[in-house]
């Protein structure tokens, strides 16, 4: 009678053997953790990272990713973005949370526990091959394109979700229809400001910090190298427009992830 | 000799009482045998039979004493056996499913049911396979079946220890950043190819070959279990039970008997001194009337 049951035991095997693995179910939602933050990683594909090869914004972004992905806690929502001669060709390649356990809701009873940890390790892998097959694409030398759009898609990621960093790797050098290169490198911040808040491109960023690696690197051969004046133009510039969204702006060689 | 007692104005005598329930008695002694007597005989039949088939199989086995574990010891060390693998298992299970889930839970358990089965039908066919050998194709079909179980949970084995494998693979694969692989002059698209390495692979490993003995020792474990559990005669351990089984009723159906009988007795012992303590009263009451009349002689 038992080896009756032995066809029955087989198919069971087979049914346990075709059932999903843990590590390949996708689409699990960490963004609901509780104590998650939210950053954003703006690359600016408007300007080539250097005239003569060396790819040393390239090495800049893998290093802020490895810093990024260091500093992740669980359900840390990191959001990867292009900036783009148009905000409306910006685009998101990343947009995932970290995964991790609610460690305030973790079942006490054994063989109930909902997040085990090599699901949890297998989960990070994901997300690790996720993000870096978004960012490599990145890594190559960008195209020097005739406009960059630098407002706009801060404006534009910054409805997307509410970002406590934002970490810009960028020249950070504004040529758009609101900002045109000219009036952007030669006219005194304020109106500078004043036009794009006429244009309604401030964005809400009350509290965030924004870092900014690889401002005065651009070495298009179409933009000459940047004036003193200039230089001082432009941070000024930004550093208004990030107080008038409510956040702080640094300049770095290397982002700073790491918890406040 | 009893004397004649009133009992207000009808007189009656204490011996037509006890006679009265004595008929009482035996007419009821008749009932009790009448009731069990049915009951008795039919487990007597039963018993009969029962030995009757125990002691043909006995003369087939050579006059040997029937050899099995009670099915209390024997599943109990069963399920013991496919709970063990709970704990083993889940280790294979953690990359897929989990550790400490109920699913993985519940999973591991299932494969540690159905190891233990497989080892249940190993045992039992190997003991048997004398037996079953008498027959016409009997021993290769035995072999047959023991082949087929053998390679199943092997099977089982060898892909839990591949499992086991895969998940110490991945926990102890080299984890790069992304800045190390760019210094280590690797293609980008290298690189992310790195991540995607699979970490499932048939040849086993020293740590895959460990994982293969526990559940190969826990298997030849239910497999001694099920051999020496088991009667290498397929009928005998159920003749045997039968008969205990019969021995047990009729012992109980006599039991019954007894203990009416026994309460019947007991009964008509208790009437009958009722009867004679009545009659020594009344006996006792006609003195006392009579004793002022002697006084005033």
């Amino acid at each position: 009678m038992m080896m009756r049951a032995v066809p029955w035991l087989i198919g069971a095997l087979f049914t346990i053997a075709l059932s999903e693995p843990a590590h390949a179910q996708r689409g699990r939602n960490y963004c609901s953790l509780p104590g998650g933050s939210a950053s954003l990683m703006l690359v600016d594909r408007t300007s080539p990272y250097s005239t003569d090869g060396e790819d040393r914004q390239g090495e800049r972004i893998a290093a802020g990713v490895d810093a990024l992905l260091d500093g992740l806690g669980s359900g840390d929502r990191l959001t990867i973005a292009t900036i783009e001669r148009h905000r409306r060709l910006s685009t998101i390649t990343f947009d995932n949370c970290f995964p991790g356990c609610d460690e305030s809701r973790r079942n006490p009873i054994p063989f109930l526990n909902d997040c085990p940890r090599a699901t949890i390790d297998s989960e990070r892998q994901n997300f690790r091959r996720r993000l870096y097959r978004a960012i490599i694409p990145l890594l190559e030398n960008a195209q020097d394109q005739p406009n960059s759009d630098i407002t706009g898609t801060v404006f534009q990621m910054s409805a997307h979700h509410r970002f406590s960093r934002i970490y810009i790797f960028s020249d950070m050098l504004e040529n758009s229809q609101v900002l045109p290169w000219q009036n952007f490198s030669n006219r005194p911040a304020s109106e500078s400001l004043s036009a794009v808040q006429r244009s309604g491109f401030v964005p809400t960023l009350r509290g965030a910090e924004i870092q900014v690696v690889g401002f005065g690197l651009s070495h298009a051969r179409s933009r000459a190298a940047l004036t003193d004046a200039q230089d001082r133009t432009i941070r000024d510039f930004w550093r208004l427009y990030f107080e008038a969204a409510g956040a702080e702006i640094s300049y770095r060689t290397a982002i700073d992830a790491s918890e406040r | 000799m009893l004397s004649e007692a009133t009992f207000g104005d009808v007189p009656v005598s204490a011996e037509a009482e006890i006679a009265a329930a004595e008929a009482r008695h035996t007419s009821n002694i008749k009932v009790i045998n009448q009731k069990h007597s049915t009951k008795i005989a039919q487990a007597e039949q039963n018993y009969q039979q029962a030995e009757l088939s125990y002691n043909h199989t006995w003369l087939m086995v050579r006059e040997r004493e029937p050899s099995y574990a009670r099915w209390w010891i024997y599943w109990p060390f069963m399920i013991a056996l496919a709970t063990l693998e709970v704990p083993v298992n889940q280790l294979a299970f953690q990359l897929y499913f989990g550790e400490g889930t109920f699913l993985s839970t519940f999973i591991t358990f299932g494969i540690g049911v159905i190891l233990v089965v497989f080892a249940h039908g190993i045992g039992v066919t190997m003991r048997r396979f004398r037996h079953n050998a008498e027959d016409t194709g009997g021993a290769v079909a035995s072999i047959s079946w023991i082949v087929f179980l053998s390679l199943w949970a092997l099977i089982i084995s060898y892909s839990l220890a591949v499992l086991r494998q895969s998940y110490l693979a991945f926990e102890r694969a080299p984890d790069p950043t992304l800045t190390e692989m760019i210094q280590q002059g690797r293609q980008l698209d290298a690189a992310a190819a790195v991540l995607q390495q699979n970490f499932l692979r048939a040849d086993l490993a020293i740590d895959g070959l460990i994982f293969l003995c526990i559940n190969i020792a826990i298997l030849t474990v239910g497999v001694l279990g099920s051999f020496w559990g088991h009667d290498p005669h397929p009928d005998y351990a159920a003749q045997d039970k039968r008969k205990k089984r019969a021995y047990k009723i009729l012992q109980r159906r006599k039991a019954d008997e007894g203990r009416d009988l026994a309460a019947e007795e007991a009964h008509f012992a208790a009437t009958k001194a009722q009867i004679n303590q009545r009659a020594t009263r009344s006996a006792q009451v006609l003195r006392i009337a009579q004793r002022p009349s002697d006084r005033s002689s």
